[in-house]
């Protein structure tokens, strides 16, 4: 008897998380050959001639589809100035166009029994459409307009900026953890745009110009710069024609130009405060690790779900539980195209020094450089991502979800189907060695919110926040 | 290839878009919206527990939903958060098991496991491979037939839940629920927050957490529903084997008292000095669970508020970018629960924004809705329906509540059906009793400094703080 969020449109904090427990879904899918539901050898691929990839995925179990558009853009493409444009443009894409003026592409869709909704992340932009079977022609219609001939309207540009700045005050300027979230990319890079937030400074949201997301849209929203993933109640010859006249004849771009940057290595600790009015104190401890294309990512997918998943966790079985150090532990990381942060996210207790909190979290990732997990610990960890990988797929969102970020980060969206054995062959001994390699001092960054009372920080005190007890 | 026009989608084309003549070449049939609970089946235990049982042959998964028909309102006054506590103590000790065994164990088999309470009910979540179902029932059982409730661990979750609780009220979203309705439900045990307060927990000592489990959690008081990949001949004997010493005790089970709607308008201004925005509810009691004019209130609400084209995000989110979300809400319960409109604003825009959501609620009395609206609810609720029942999981839970409930399966099945019938009048009449106009809670949490005087114009006002204990 549980109640679902109604949140809509939401930034990219609502689901770089889901992201990241998507993870664990790609886990054991050879495994699950058997089963009729997930059968891959229904899994079709196809290229459109325009370079759009279309994937499908047939599941008769409820009448109804899902659909869902991947573009390669987000805050990873922008500069600064125009942070945050990713996001908000993924906003404008509702908002009219040639055929649709602003609020149709919604009442149409709504009409028909469909919704929608869409997410930006560091690297991508999804557009995700849900809908019956008798709304697919309305639904393609819909999109490919959009996709074609987007018409920016000023009126609505002024609007969602304050819808923007509204949800930027919601998610970031009015919690806590998003604020100290934000400290932590921002200290960790200072080449890479990773730095700055997906929903973007607020002086950039205030100041972005109209010409600005045109030249977004002509560079990045061009058909061969997506994938379209549809799972659900249909035939795939149903949807291929459906795409042949629909998105087909769209035209393709040229490709947007390559993120070149890298970040250079972190060679010293970085430490930053945040001081704001809070009961609670909180760290964000960070280290940098390679992309999700990177030989060392399986390894630390089990080592994230040593440290984080679950009450048996080391993290939380120490932190939480015997040492009562922090209210919870969470983090890991993030699919990413390059590379990015390991993060572990600790609200402190009442009372408890904060750096006892850092030093018990930094003696557990020593012990694992000295003794790598026994037997059944290392058997635990990979019965957890395998009963994880189900029940992601569970639903139609599920599998849309697991095929499109197989797709955008691997390039294969049937890829996710040997990652079983990938995760088998990591050995006790790569726990070690990657623990070795990535959690060391230099290469860590510490964000430490410092909370202060009402009046400390109207007089512009320093110092430790008070600490509060029950 | 079948393709359905657009022009069709009124709701009678739908019976023939599900029908397996439709589609002759496929391998399976999709099931219609009428028939997204199948029939299941029911069976009473010895010992008085009500099974439930789905097979459900998709995925290698067993979910198992078990509700107890208890829940806050029992809770001691004083000791908010007893029964809540309580289920969440079960997974920390049995007599043979510590609470880190049973975590290891739990995570060792890949399993989930959630224990919580609400206001009329607590229960227990949990799913496993199908595999493994032996011995994650097995442990189930163990949580539920032998807790220790070591007060080590009881005095550990009360003083997490406590400084959890100073972590919630450092985000106002998080929050404004609570206190919302503490002051709708003011002397109503709805008002009492199931989760304690900083003052309540501290209060619970073990023996009330004793009392609390030998009293409600008992077979002849729990319905436990299962679904997924199992044979429900086979399920229901190790259901017998394993939960069938489990003793019955009667117990008058606590009843929630007719919740009534508030005369009047009253505001409450809670203070988060620090907020840059103003978050706000405003409403008063709404209807029951399973009330006849579920269809119809449905339909109204999709309009009202209800999803993204909705009246309320129209003008506050898309119109005037005032804010990111503005929706509204029946929260039923087996007597009245809450009704309320959400939004919130940057600070300075707060009067403008609670107005403007006021206005809106006027023009529902003044105009109702028109035919096209009808039809695009009817649509949008037969199209969102679905995926409600999808998986094994949320059949399980939807098993659970229809029992809880005493609801047969047509309150789901019928549904599409029923919004189908409404009419424009019978629109108008629930809007007329279930869209309070004149008496109206508000609830703003925000900088009181500058809101206090915007909330005087609404109503009484009454002020708290965030950093005062209780909502």
């Amino acid at each position: 008897m549980r109640v679902r969020c109604p949140e809509r449109r939401c930034g990219g904090d609502c689901f770089s998380r889901l992201a990241r427990v998507l993870a664990c879904c790609l886990a054991l899918l050879a495994a699950a050959g058997t089963s009729q539901a997930l059968d891959p050898g229904r899994i079709q691929t196809h290229m459109l001639d325009n370079g759009m990839k279309v994937v499908l995925w047939p599941d008769h179990s409820i009448p109804n589809l899902a659909m869902y558009v991947f573009f390669r853009v987000g805050s990873r493409n922008e500069r600064p100035g125009i942070t945050g444009l990713s996001h908000f443009f993924e906003h404008m894409m509702f908002l009219g166009s040639k055929n649709y003026g602003p609020g149709e592409f919604d009442n149409v869709m709504e009409a028909a029994g469909g919704a929608n909704n869409a997410f930006t992340i560091q690297d991508i932009t999804v557009y995700q459409d849900w809908f019956p079977r008798s709304a697919m022609e309305t639904i393609f219609t819909l999109e490919a307009d959009r996709i074609a001939s987007l018409a920016i309207d000023s009126t609505s540009v002024e609007n969602e900026r304050g819808v923007v700045t509204s949800e930027r005050r919601r998610s970031v300027e009015d919690n806590n953890v998003r604020a100290l979230d934000e400290e932590n990319w921002a200290a960790a890079y200072k080449a890479h745009p990773y730095q700055w937030p997906v929903i973007g400074w607020m002086v950039d949201i205030q100041n972005w110009k109209i010409q600005d997301l045109y030249d977004y849209f002509h560079t990045y929203y061009a058909p061969n710069n997506a994938t379209l993933v549809v799972a659900g109640d249909f035939q795939p010859q149903e949807i291929l024609d459906l795409c042949r006249r629909h998105l087909e004849p769209i035209p393709p771009g040229p490709e947007p130009q390559p993120v070149t940057t890298a970040e250079p290595e972190q060679r010293g600790e970085r430490r930053v405060e945040l001081h704001r009015q809070a009961q609670v104190a909180s760290i964000i401890s960070s280290w940098h690790v390679p992309a999700t294309s990177h030989p060392d990512y399986h390894a630390l997918r089990v080592l994230e779900t040593l440290l984080l998943q679950g009450e048996s966790s080391r993290l939380h079985r120490r932190l939480v539980e015997r040492d009562e150090l922090a209210l919870r532990v969470s983090g890991g990381m993030d699919f990413a195209l390059d590379p990015t942060l390991f993060q572990v996210l600790m609200p402190v207790r009442g009372g408890v020094d904060p750096g006892r909190c850092e030093a018990a979290l930094y003696e557990e990732l020593d012990h694992l450089k000295e003794k790598p997990p026994d037997e059944r610990e290392f058997r635990k960890a990979k019965n957890q991502l395998a009963a994880d990988f189900y029940r992601r797929l569970e639903t139609i969102n599920g599998k849309a979800f697991v095929l499109g970020f197989s797709d955008v980060y691997s390039g294969d969206p049937k890829a996710f189907l040997d990652v079983v054995e990938r995760y088998e062959a990591v050995t006790a001994e790569d726990i070690r060695r990657v623990v070795r390699a990535y959690f060391t001092k230099t290469n860590r960054t510490v964000s430490t919110l410092v909370p202060e009372t009402e009046g400390a920080e109207k007089a512009g005190a320093g110092a430790s926040g008070a600490e509060v007890g029950s | 290839m079948k393709r359905l026009a657009t022009a069709s989608l009124a709701c009678l084309a739908w019976s023939g878009v599900a029908l397996p003549a439709s589609a002759p070449v496929w391998a399976e049939t999709t099931p219609p919206v009428s028939e997204l609970v199948p029939p299941y089946t029911r069976v009473e235990l010895s010992n008085g527990l009500t099974l439930l049982l789905m097979e459900h042959h998709e995925l290698p998964l067993v979910n198992f939903e078990l509700v107890l028909r208890s829940g806050s309102i029992a809770d001691p006054e004083g000791k908010e958060g007893l029964t809540d506590l309580m289920m969440s103590l079960l997974r920390k000790g049995t007599r043979q098991r510590s609470a880190e065994q049973i975590a290891e164990q739990l995570d060792f088999l890949g399993g989930e496991l959630e224990l919580d309470a609400s206001f009329e009910w607590c229960g227990m979540s949990a799913q496993f491979l199908a595999k493994d179902v032996g011995a994650g029932l097995e442990l189930l059982a163990d949580l539920l037939l032998h807790p220790a409730f070591p007060a080590d661990e009881l005095r550990k979750l009360v003083d997490l839940r406590v400084n959890r609780i100073h972590e919630a009220k450092d985000n106002p979203r998080r929050v404004i629920g609570r206190y919302y309705d503490g002051f709708l439900f003011e002397g109503h045990a709805f008002g009492r927050p199931v989760g304690g307060t900083e003052t309540s927990l501290p209060a619970i000592k073990r023996a009330d957490v004793q009392e609390s489990y030998s009293t409600w959690v008992r077979p002849n008081n729990a319905i436990l529903a299962v679904a997924g990949d199992f044979r429900a001949a086979d399920m229901r004997s190790w259901i017998e084997s394993a939960l069938g010493t489990w003793e019955r005790r009667s117990a008058d089970l606590p009843r929630a008292a007719a919740s009534k709607p508030v005369r009047g308008r009253k505001v409450l201004v809670v203070d988060k000095p620090d907020a840059v925005q103003t978050y706000f509810r405003i409403g008063n009691v709404g209807v029951a669970k399973g009330h006849p004019d579920t269809a119809a209130l449905h339909v109204v609400n999709t309009v009202f508020g209800g999803r993204f084209t909705s009246w309320l995000q129209n003008e506050l989110r898309t119109k005037s970018g005032l804010s990111y979300n503005a929706h509204s809400r029946f929260i039923e319960r087996s007597v009245p629960g809450s009704f309320y409109i959400s939004s919130f604003t940057r600070t300075a825009d707060t009067e403008k924004a609670v107005d403007l959501a006021l206005e809106v609620l006027d023009r529902l009395h003044e105009k109702g809705l028109t035919q096209v609206e009808l039809e695009s609810a009817r649509n949008y609720i037969r199209g969102q329906f679905p995926p409600r029942y999808e998986t094994a999981g949320r059949l399980a839970n939807a098993m659970a509540e229809l029992e809880f409930y005493g609801l047969d399966r047509a309150h789901i099945n019928a549904h599409t059906q029923n919004t189908d019938a409404v009419t424009l009048d019978q629109l108008s009449e629930v809007i007329r009793r279930f869209y309070p106009r004149d008496d109206l809670v508000i609830v703003l949490v925000g900088q009181a400094d500058e809101i206090k005087k915007i909330a005087s114009r609404y109503g009484d006002v009454e002020f708290k703080s965030v950093s005062d204990p209780g909502y």
